[in-house]
């Protein structure tokens, strides 16, 4: 997989985390208080091409969710059926692709 | 709602004796390629590693959402002799529950199973007769029972 695809979707997931975190710990699951989560955030935005990171933040203010999976060919973000040519590509997550529609980063669960 | 708990997602007797060889030997379960195993992994590695889900008494539920499955899965381990998790209480773990989920599942299954894990764990720290079972189906049906009468 490409290394800065990785890195995007470490952040993302980390991003959920944080979102998520006032409900773990009301289910009984501690987790380190926001600077710590702050602190392993940047450790990893540290890694990510600046002008990758740029447009993570763009989505993430205007979306929430900057990386999606794809599923049958379609955008989990916005769900729209990607161009055949884009699906047929092979070893997709080798590279950086985005959705033509909302401009999405894009990982194949399929691939 | 179907049944939580499947044989296919159970090993009674995990070889693994550290929290990383736990990890691994769960998410091995999962029915995905060796790559979205190890994305999966390092994902619940570093969830660990931002707050413990170790939450004592012999009971671990290592949990995450990640970009690599499509569907919520619930994989359960037991370790006889005991693994040390970083648990809360410092005590060795014995039953794992191992929750992964897509970052958005329209019906909320994520964090409504993992609600009800977390309580009917409350509830196996005191009866410990899941240590004994050692069929696969007998163990499932016990864990579905238990979360039959949370609803
Ligand atoms: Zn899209």
């Amino acid at each position: 997989m490409n290394k800065q695809l990785l890195f995007l979707i470490s952040l993302q997931e980390l991003d959920i985390l944080i979102k998520e975190k006032e409900k773990e710990e009301e289910m009984g699951f501690p987790i380190k208080p926001c600077e710590e989560l702050k602190k392993a955030r940047e450790k990893i935005i540290e890694k990510i091409d600046a002008h990758l990171m740029r447009r993570y933040e763009r989505l993430s203010e205007r979306y929430g969710n900057p990386v999606v999976p794809v599923v049958d060919g379609i955008c989990q973000g916005c769900y729209m059926l990607l161009p055949t040519s884009l699906i047929s590509q092979k070893a997709k997550n080798e590279r950086i692709h985005t959705c033509p529609n909302c401009g999405r980063f894009l990982y194949w669960v399929d691939d | 709602m179907k049944d939580v708990f499947k044989p296919e997602f159970v090993k009674l007797e995990l070889e693994a004796t550290t929290r990383e060889e736990v990890l691994r030997e769960l998410v091995d379960l999962l029915p995905v390629g060796d790559d979205k195993k190890e994305l999966i992994y390092q994902r619940l590695l570093e969830r660990e590693n931002l707050g413990t889900t170790g939450i004592g008494k012999g009971i671990a539920i290592p949990h995450s959402r990640t970009l690599a499955l499509k569907d919520v899965f619930v994989i359960v381990g037991r370790s006889k002799k005991g693994v040390d998790f970083n648990a809360l209480d410092g005590k060795p773990v014995h039953l794992f529950f191992l929750i992964v989920a897509p970052p958005y599942d329209p019906k909320n299954r994520y964090l409504i199973t993992l609600g009800k894990i977390a309580e009917i764990s409350r509830e196996l720290t005191r009866k410990k007769e899941w240590m004994e079972i050692e069929k696969k189906e007998e163990f499932v049906k016990f864990l579905n029972g238990l979360l039959r009468e949370k609803k």
